[in-house]
């Protein structure tokens, strides 16, 4: 996926677009699992909820691909 | 030696340290030693405490790079308004952060002395200082992007699990506490031990369950929990002070009956080791006890039930919370105790105080700035950095000085030690490796010294002059004329910052603590006039006390006479506030009685409420009790606040006389 989207008239990496999409999702995602106490399984907090980050940048660069 | 886990610490804030540094050389940005510095500012040994200061780090620089590039360009042509404008910005900024005491303060003092750090530097030439601000923002945002992913993602100490131990270590003192009380044995060493450890931990708690929200465990939601139990711990301490004092008058007078005694009993047994369900039945058979006689006994028994009543609902609901958080049992239903006894949050701003702070901060930058500007040292902008530094980092504590001496110990261990690097180390390294390699003995003593709450300060000190006296750079120019400058400026900007502290700012404990119970008194008046809140006063003076205690004890052996005193003088507050509602449905006589203990007590607690209250005032809520005793239903609450006034300022007086028959 090389190329640029262009927001405004900023240029942006697709990918720091990506993120964003994926981090806003991530701390939804976030909120709903602390609410529903699933972290008292989770061993590395932190790691697991950077891998999460990661899982869901893939999903949504994946989805892009796909989609446009 | 250090243990293993202050050595990980230790090379987890070398690894962020030396990472930030690398990629803000790599950027090719201008100096990256700030970022470098910031991993050592911002490094703690608990995850939460450091992501939350990364936070406050990252919105001071920002709020503080936009005053220098506001003030800088406007006021070059002029230096000394650019001084005084850069002086007030400090002080403003350090007279907030000192109004807030939660770490958020952080952010209000760093947007002080950041405009410095930036702003001073850049006088001769303030075409740039647009591009300064964004550097320093930059390096500040890398260095803590590298410490807080080292520092969070590789075995991060979370902070919920100490939390939860310190909540645990608030049930013994609390336990203990009320047993004495129920017993009637407020003052042995156990009760006295038990409140100096609650009052403490009240207001001390305070900022660690604020750190707990940016925390990696799975505690991070309990915030408002665990804030609720504190706030219960808080409503506790005054109801326990009339309970202990109801039951040791009862004793007196010989007035406890058998159906007293058993509640009593059974008060006790539960808060020992009683079950949150298990407090329905207790509560039914508190409220069962039936008060007949309208003697002064009688009046006593009536209120104690009321005070175990709030002693035990308070207990129940933060045992319930405590078992949820802690254990995960079922969440209580409704964590909020919906009632008039339950304080709420409030801190005490002491604004004369930080004024001082924040004219001493003022006066110290503008004498920097005229020795700057007068003598034409190229550094002496370095030296007003360092001088607003000192000024604000210390600012809370009564006596800044002894730290700002530190301070100045440890920047001479610093200036020393960079002599050696500069000269004798650096020129024969090349490369980063090597960089890193020799670096790392004195990178590791800082880290161990920063993972110790004893030495958190002088590492964290050291961590950020070495780095920035240092001055690290992409490529090796070692010049004498440099370091000896950047030297000269640390030593003169902590030297005026000592001085000027000393002369104007410094204060004693005792000092303090005097003006926190004058304070006190100040409230209680005011709630005897009527214009107080139960809930606001309760916050209020715990908050006070939990300010008073370590103060105490640092001075005197008499703290704890001082609480004593201090949990009187709330609950005198607490039944001004109780008789003052009902005082309008009075009948005339009782309410003519009555307005002579409001002003008497507003007047005792104007003056100097540590000299016994006149008998005048008692003579007054006797004559108030006999007018209206007669109905003791429908005036209860009235007769209720005005017994236990009486037995909070005339605890030796006798029994009023009259009472007994219908007088």
């Amino acid at each position: 996926m090389i190329g640029e989207i262009d927001l405004f008239g900023v240029l942006l990496p697709p990918l720091l677009v990506w993120v964003g999409v994926a981090l806003l999702l991530s701390t939804l995602l976030r909120r709903g699992l602390a609410k529903v106490g699933f972290y008292r399984f989770v061993w590395h907090r932190p790691l697991f909820d950077i891998s999460l980050l990661v899982i869901l940048t893939g999903l949504v660069s994946l989805a892009a691909t796909l989609v446009f | 030696m250090p243990k293993p886990d202050e050595l990980l610490f230790a090379l987890k804030t070398f690894v962020g340290a030396m990472a930030a540094f690398y990629v803000s050389a790599w950027l090719g940005l201008d100096a990256p030693y700030w970022a470098m510095a910031t991993a050592f500012i911002v490094a703690q040994p608990f995850a939460g405490a450091m992501r939350s200061k990364a936070l406050y780090r990252l919105c001071g620089t920002l709020a503080g790079g936009t005053a220098a590039v506001v003030l800088v360009p406007n006021l070059a042509n002029a230096t000394v308004l650019l001084s005084l404008a850069m002086a007030l910005w400090i002080g403003l900024c350090l007279y907030i952060a000192l109004l807030d005491r939660s770490p958020r303060s952080y952010t209000f003092m760093l947007a002080g002395y950041t405009a410095g750090i930036i702003g001073f530097p850049s006088v001769g030439d303030p075409s740039h200082i647009f591009e300064t601000a964004l550097t320093r923002v930059e390096e500040i945002s890398i260095g803590i992007a590298c410490t807080t992913m080292v520092g969070t993602l590789i075995f991060p100490r979370p902070l919920g699990p100490v939390l939860a131990r310190r909540m645990s270590s608030w049930v013994k003192p609390a336990v203990d506490w009320s047993v004495a009380a129920l017993a009637g044995e407020e003052e042995s060493p156990l009760a006295l031990e038990a409140r100096r450890q609650l009052a403490f931990e009240a207001t001390d708690a305070a900022m660690m369950i604020s750190q707990l929200a940016y925390d990696i465990s799975h505690l991070q939601s309990a915030v408002r929990l665990v804030t609720r139990v504190r706030l219960y711990i808080i409503s506790l301490m005054p109801v326990l002070s009339s309970v202990g004092d109801r039951v040791a008058q009862l004793k007196k007078l010989g007035g406890i009956t058998p159906e007293l005694a058993a509640v009593l009993d059974g008060t006790t047994a539960w808060v020992q080791h009683g079950t949150p369900e298990e407090a329905g039945p207790l509560l039914q058979k508190i409220m069962a006890v039936e008060e007949t006689a309208h003697d002064w006994a009688g009046l006593l028994r009536a209120s104690l039930c009321v005070r175990l009543e709030e002693l035990v609902r308070l207990v129940r609901h933060s045992r319930a919370i405590r078992l949820h958080v802690l254990e995960g049992t079922k969440a209580p239903d409704n964590i909020t105790l919906d009632a008039d006894y339950v304080a709420v949050l409030t801190e005490t701003h002491d604004h004369k105080l930080a004024l001082l702070s924040a004219l001493a901060a003022v006066l110290a930058v503008l004498a920097v700035c005229c020795i700057w500007v007068e003598t034409g040292w190229s550094s002496g902008g370095g030296a007003a950095i360092i001088v607003a530094v000192a000024c604000s980092f210390f600012a809370a504590q009564d006596d800044p000085a002894p730290a700002i001496a530190l301070m100045l110990r440890n920047a001479l261990i610093v200036i020393a030690a960079v002599f050696v690097y500069d000269f004798a180390i650096l020129p024969h390294v090349d490369d980063f490796i090597g960089l890193c390699l020799v670096l790392l003995p004195p990178g590791l003593v800082i880290g161990v010294l920063i993972s110790r709450p004893a030495t958190f300060g002088t590492g964290m000190v050291m961590g950020a002059f070495g780095a920035t006296q240092l001055a690290l750079n992409n490529g090796y120019r070692a010049d004498f004329a440099t370091f000896a400058n950047s030297s000269v400026a640390l030593i003169v900007g902590l030297g005026s910052a000592l001085v000027i502290t000393r002369i104007i700012r410094s204060v004693g404990a005792a000092w303090s603590a005097e003006r926190l119970l004058r304070a006190n008194w100040r409230d209680v008046a005011a709630a005897a006039n009527g214009r107080q809140d139960r809930a606001a006063l309760t916050g209020l003076m715990i908050d006070r006390l939990g300010l008073m205690m370590p103060r105490l004890a640092a001075v005197a052996s008499g703290a704890d006479a001082a609480a004593q005193m201090a949990l009187k003088d709330l609950r005198v507050g607490l039944n001004m506030i109780g008789l003052h509602k009902i005082h309008a449905q009075l009948p005339p006589v009782a309410r003519h009685a009555s307005e002579a203990v409001l002003a008497g007590v507003a007047a005792h607690y104007q003056g100097d409420a540590s000299q016994p209250p006149p008998g005048k005032l008692c003579d007054a809520i006797d004559a108030t009790i006999r007018a209206i005793q007669d109905n003791p239903l429908e005036h209860k609450l009235a007769l209720m606040s005005l017994s236990g006034l009486r037995t909070v300022l005339f605890p030796v007086y006798l029994p009023p006389e009259p009472l007994g028959d219908a007088a």
